[in-house]
């Protein structure tokens, strides 16, 4: 059975240290920190308007002017870049926190909640995990025109039921241990059970799902940009960049370079990010026995 | 045993009904129907307004639905609405090419996972099992569409070896033809479930490294590798079928993005095509079973788990 | 349970290969099946020699010719499986020639009635003989208002003469009857005709694998020359880089519309002619003529102007023509109306200031058929003179409610394929919501003269007018690159985008 620790602010944030000491962790934070200061700069100049579109600078080379070339419409491909890097935070952040939210929920309510409700959530959970993603985002965008929103709602749902799953899990788990009970035996409300135990001691398995679903929510809105659901046209977005040039990849091949390059290397981050954050939090618990379910995310 | 087999079934019904009014539901919100799409932009309003009578869309909602139910519980998945084509014919004829497209993507994405996780567990610590963690990391992280055109370069442009596109008209008559267009889209749609894979295996086979059962076997003589393989690894084998039932709706996302960019005339695009043209009749019935496919392999999954996991079957939930 | 302990060390015993040897015993095994399969790679499918493969963007939704009119059913159905009274001279876009009929029709002197006689010893592809009853039967339910907009009454006079009957003088008919509504269909067939088709021209239709591809079968009793192949395969390939790289490795004798940019991977190959097909397409940027602030002709002039159709021409890799009327060169009515609102963004700022609408913000439905080019090339152009342009993708059917059918846009990009569609222009329900008396008057006229060389000048003042008015924007008449290998012959080299008649095609291989 898991040692299960109350958490001290100070050895909290001690404990994220490791997470940047390691070789992997301190690549993620360098890029994701790279991509956030190219977004937050790329709202308010980039060397081109990314949206500037010419018949005559249609696929130029690297230059000067162009440090990476332009595209079929004769756009800057660095500007086009730098302005991707803010439509990816926003993909990665919304999705984070619709799905955080929807994972909670789902976890409280199908861990911790009266017998009925628990077994309603799991086969809620079961049904919505078997449905695929992809075809939500089609029906969503169909109905609501293409555009972020529908990326975030659609992947917020997908990867928020499957934490939901994880977390459902845990908090049943969490919620028959041992202090808990004791807790529950000294008189605590469940409200207080909740957030002084049950919460924290679910939070490093959260945290680290959280990081991979951000990571594979960009991997997913490439996929659906591919398949025209993904960003809107004029919203520069790295899938979107990706699917456009993919047809040209033998004439043009630096043009799908970019763009692929740019997802691997966030998606990557934030990859190593959640098994930095695993590692980090984990050793703290006394806890080193790994869970290969949460590996999985779809 | 009875009783769970019982209301694992009335979960599997219940979800699937549940998915089916999910399903419907979302269908008829989308904007312009399949009348308009026939009429096209020659058609006058009176003629589009005929054609939606003929086709039974002025119907109340609730007819609607419980015709498409009955109908599908008395295995009629109905017809297409645009063609009168018999829906179970379309989607066995897609489904020749869908569902052994994802099979083959398993086989690949667990050759390739399996004996490397394990190796890389095993070696865990060593530059070369870190060497292994990280490459299984890249290829998780690399975006399909790129991960697509990346093989066909190198197996279809430079090596020559398989097609790039399409599928023989004749189907399998052919199985080695057959199986040569595929080769590619499965390899893509298996790397990148392979990496995923990949990833659990590892984790499994530490889980197992350091379980009792197998540190008692170390401590009895065994050597470590000899443990894990005699008794390790068919605990991870265990959690690779527990999880099957999840990866079924991943490799059905990857078919979809896949048979795009490799031209395969499967289930994926086939839905694609058919919410372009509101084909409403056939997307419902498509995904209807689609996903009650993926909800039977679940609960199967789940019950054989049971049976075959003595820890388990004692109750303990 | 216990806690886990840190893992004790103990000696290993030996050094154990058995993990290396695993693995290279797995990578020997899928190495061997890989070059099992490259090898087996030498047993080509043999292809019937005379068999044609054509590979087409877009696919039929339904073959059914009586309510299905897209582009795609017509470019495989008509002149290949049906045939109506009259057909288009292969090679043009608008010139009619007759076909089941043995001549043009005679004409009474009030131009109300058109007599045709039919041809002798047709036979459909079922075996049955071609009668007037099957003429009258078939064009009894095609030639009704809703489809062509006009009465027209097909009877019977003798068993091999049909008359049409008008209300009033209408010179369309003709081309009606050249299209979609004057396809002959047998009057007793049964057949689903929404995924089979029986009709009486060179080819017959034999199978259809939805989402993949159509086979056609040479008609041996065929009642004119017959095909010169055997058979021919249309296949479905939406997605340019797998068409381009079925092309390249044999999958296909034909590509038509290739996407422009790939003009370049094509290029110096030997084994294709890259063909510019004249056509009809007019690439129209519609406005919302009947909403504010296009209602406003200073504001519609103005983004006329704004727009360099040579700039987004180059673009499209030079497959277009400018246009300046949505005439298109082939057709009845052309004149070179291109320096109507020819390119002036200086004049396009002086009208907007003018009209007030120095800061508009408009938004361009598109469909997501088109690639996007020519979309952000008109965003920057647009941007200026002062409009912002914002883009709104939606899938076609999105396109056909929103925009065709309850007219909520305000701008709106498509491709107008079909020839002699001017009529749009003189319908003021169309989803311009352009209203012009003049130029429905001068339409009326147009169709009701008697006198080719007449209505030829009443439609030309007519689209004069138009461009005048500027209810949308001709951005360019799109004259697709067709790819054809150099084994085939006798490739139709115009209006492909609308049919492909393949009577006259034969390969070399």
């Amino acid at each position: 059975m898991k040692t299960l620790h109350r958490d001290s602010p100070r050895t909290r944030l001690r404990g994220l240290r490791p997470v940047v000491a390691s070789f992997g962790g301190a690549f993620a934070a360098a890029v994701l920190g790279l991509t956030l200061l190219s977004a937050l700069v790329s709202l308010f100049w980039t060397p081109w308007d990314p949206n500037s579109a010419s018949a005559e600078r249609t696929w130029l080379g690297m230059s000067a002017a162009h440090p990476l070339g332009t595209d079929g419409s004769g756009r800057d491909v660095l500007s086009r870049l730098m302005a991707g890097s803010s439509t990816t935070i926003v993909v990665a952040l919304g999705t984070g926190v619709i799905a955080a939210v929807i994972g909670l929920l789902l976890g409280v309510l199908g861990g911790l909640g009266p017998r009925r409700g628990r077994q309603a959530v799991t086969v809620l959970i079961d049904v919505l995990v078997a449905f695929p993603t992809v075809l939500l985002a089609m029906m969503l965008a169909a109905v609501f025109g293409s555009g972020i929103p529908i990326v975030l709602v659609s992947l917020g749902i997908a990867f928020g039921v499957s934490i939901g799953r994880v977390l459902r899990a845990e908090f049943a788990q969490v919620a028959s241990a041992d202090f808990v009970l004791a807790a529950r035996a000294a008189g605590l409300g469940r409200g207080a059970i909740l957030w002084r135990h049950l919460i924290p001691n679910v939070r490093p398995v959260f945290v680290v799902q959280l990081s991979l679903s951000m990571g594979l929510a960009v991997l997913a809105e490439a996929s659906l940009s591919y398949l025209g659901f993904g960003a809107p046209p004029e919203v520069a977005s790295w899938g979107r960049m990706l699917s456009e040039t993919q047809r040209y990849v033998s004439i043009h091949p630096a043009s799908v370079l970019w763009p692929g390059l740019a997802i691997t290397l966030v998606v990557l981050s934030f990859l190593l990010l959640g098994d930095a954050l695993r590692d980090a939090l984990d050793r703290r618990r006394g806890d080193g026995a790994p869970h290969p379910e949460r590996e999985l995310l779809q | 045993m009875t009783r769970f087999l019982l209301a694992r079934t009335g979960v599997l019904a219940v979800g699937w009904l549940l998915a089916s009014l999910v399903i419907f539901g979302t269908l008829r919100l989308l904007p312009g129907d399949v009348a308009q799409v026939i009429g096209g932009t020659k058609a006058s309003p009176e003629r589009i307004a005929a054609l939606r009578q003929q086709l039974g869309l002025d119907q109340p909602l609730l007819l609607q639905y419980t015709d498409w139910i009955g109908g599908v519980l008395r295995g009629d998945l109905g017809a297409s609405v645009v063609t009168g084509t018999p829906i179970l014919s379309e989607l066995a004829e897609k489904a020749e090419v869908t569902i052994p497209l994802a099979l083959l993507s398993l086989v690949i994405a667990l050759a390739v996972a399996f004996p490397m996780g394990v190796f890389a567990a095993y070696r865990r610590g060593t530059g070369v099992g870190q060497t292994v963690s990280a490459l299984g990391l890249v290829a998780a992280a690399i975006p399909a569409v790129w991960a697509g055109l990346l093989i066909t370069i190198v197996g279809s442009t430079w090596l020559g070896w398989f097609p790039s596109q399409g599928f023989p008209r004749e189907g399998w008559a052919d199985p080695g033809r057959a199986l040569r267009s595929l080769a590619l889209p499965a390899l893509t749609i298996g790397l990148g479930e392979g990496a995923v894979l990949f990833r659990f295996v590892r984790s499994a086979t530490l889980s197992a490294l350091d379980a009792e059962h197998v540190r008692t076997a170390m401590s009895q003589g065994s050597t470590r590798l000899r443990a894990l393989l005699t008794q390790g690894l068919p605990g991870v084998g265990l959690s690779i079928v527990s999880i099957l039932g999840l990866q079924a709706a991943a490799l059905l996302v990857g078919a979809v993005v896949v048979e795009q960019l490799f031209g395969l005339p499967g289930l994926g695009s086939m839905l694609v095509s058919d919410v372009s043209t509101r084909d409403l009749p056939k997307v419902q019935s498509t995904l209807l079973v689609l996903t009650g496919f993926i909800l039977v392999i679940g609960a199967v999954v789940d019950v054989v788990h049971r049976l075959i996991d003595p820890r388990l079957r004692d109750g303990a939930e | 349970m216990t806690e886990p302990n840190p893992a004790p060390e103990y000696q290993k015993r030996s050094r154990s290969k058995t993990p290396l040897i695993v693995a290279v015993i797995v990578v020997v095994v899928i190495a061997i099946v890989v070059a099992a399969f490259a090898l087996g790679r030498g047993a080509q499918e043999e292809t019937a020699d005379d068999e044609l493969t054509v590979g087409l963007v877009l696919e039929p939704t339904s073959l059914d010719v009586r309510t299905n009119t897209g582009v795609a059913t017509s470019q495989i159905l008509l002149d290949n499986v049906y045939e109506g009274l009259v057909g288009i001279r292969a090679g043009t876009v608008a010139e009619l020639e007759p076909v089941l009929a043995t001549d043009m029709p005679e004409l009474s002197d009030d131009g109300l009635e058109y007599t045709f006689t039919l041809r002798d010893g047709v036979a459909f592809h079922d075996g049955a003989e071609l009668t007037a009853d099957d003429v009258v039967a078939s064009l009894a339910e095609t030639l009704v208002p809703e489809n062509i907009g006009f009465a027209a009454t097909p009877a019977k006079v003798d068993d091999r003469t049909v008359k049409i009957t008008l209300d009033e003088p209408n010179n369309t008919l003709l081309w009606q009857l050249a299209n979609f509504p004057g396809a002959i269909r047998e009057a007793d067939a049964t057949n689903n005709l929404a995924d089979s088709a029986i009709g009486t021209g060179p080819f017959a239709f034999e199978q259809w694998k939805q989402g993949d591809s159509l086979t056609l079968v040479k008609n041996d009793d065929y009642w004119g020359d017959a095909a010169k192949l055997d058979s021919v395969v249309f296949r479905f390939l939406p997605e340019g880089r797998a068409a381009v790289n079925a092309l390249q490795e044999g999958d296909l004798d034909v590509f038509t519309a290739l996407e422009p940019e790939l003009r370049d991977e094509l290029q110096g190959d030997d084994d294709f002619a890259l063909v510019r097909a004249d056509s009809s397409d007019v690439f129209t940027l519609g406005f919302n003529t009947a909403e504010a602030p296009l209602d406003d002709q200073r504001v519609r002039t103005a983004l006329s102007r704004a727009i360099d159709t040579d700039a987004l021409i180059s673009a499209q890799n030079g497959d277009g023509k400018p246009l300046g009327s949505p005439i298109t060169e082939l057709e009845p009515g052309y004149r070179d109306l291109t320096d109507v609102n020819a390119f002036d963004p200086d004049s396009a700022r002086a009208l907007l200031a003018e009209a007030g609408q120095q800061d508009l913000s408009l938004e361009l439905t598109v469909p997501n058929i088109y690639p996007t080019t020519v979309a952000d090339l008109l965003k920057s152009q647009l941007a200026d003179v002062g409009v912002t342009l914002g883009i709104r993708q939606v899938d076609f059917p999105t396109w056909l409610e929103q925009v065709y059918t309850n007219h909520d846009f305000d701008l709106s990009y498509v491709d107008h394929a079909e020839a002699r569609d001017f009529a749009n222009y003189a319908n003021p329900d169309y989803y311009f919501g352009y209203d012009s008396p003049e130029v429905q008057e001068l339409f009326a006229k147009a169709i009701a003269a008697t006198d080719d060389a007449e209505a030829d000048r009443l439609l030309q003042e007519a689209a004069a007018r138009v461009a005048e008015d500027a209810p949308a924007k001709w951005l360019f008449n799109y004259t697709p690159t067709n790819v054809v290998g150099t084994q085939v012959q006798g490739f139709p080299d115009a209006n492909t985008n609308s049919r492909i008649n393949l009577g006259d095609v034969s390969i070399q291989r």
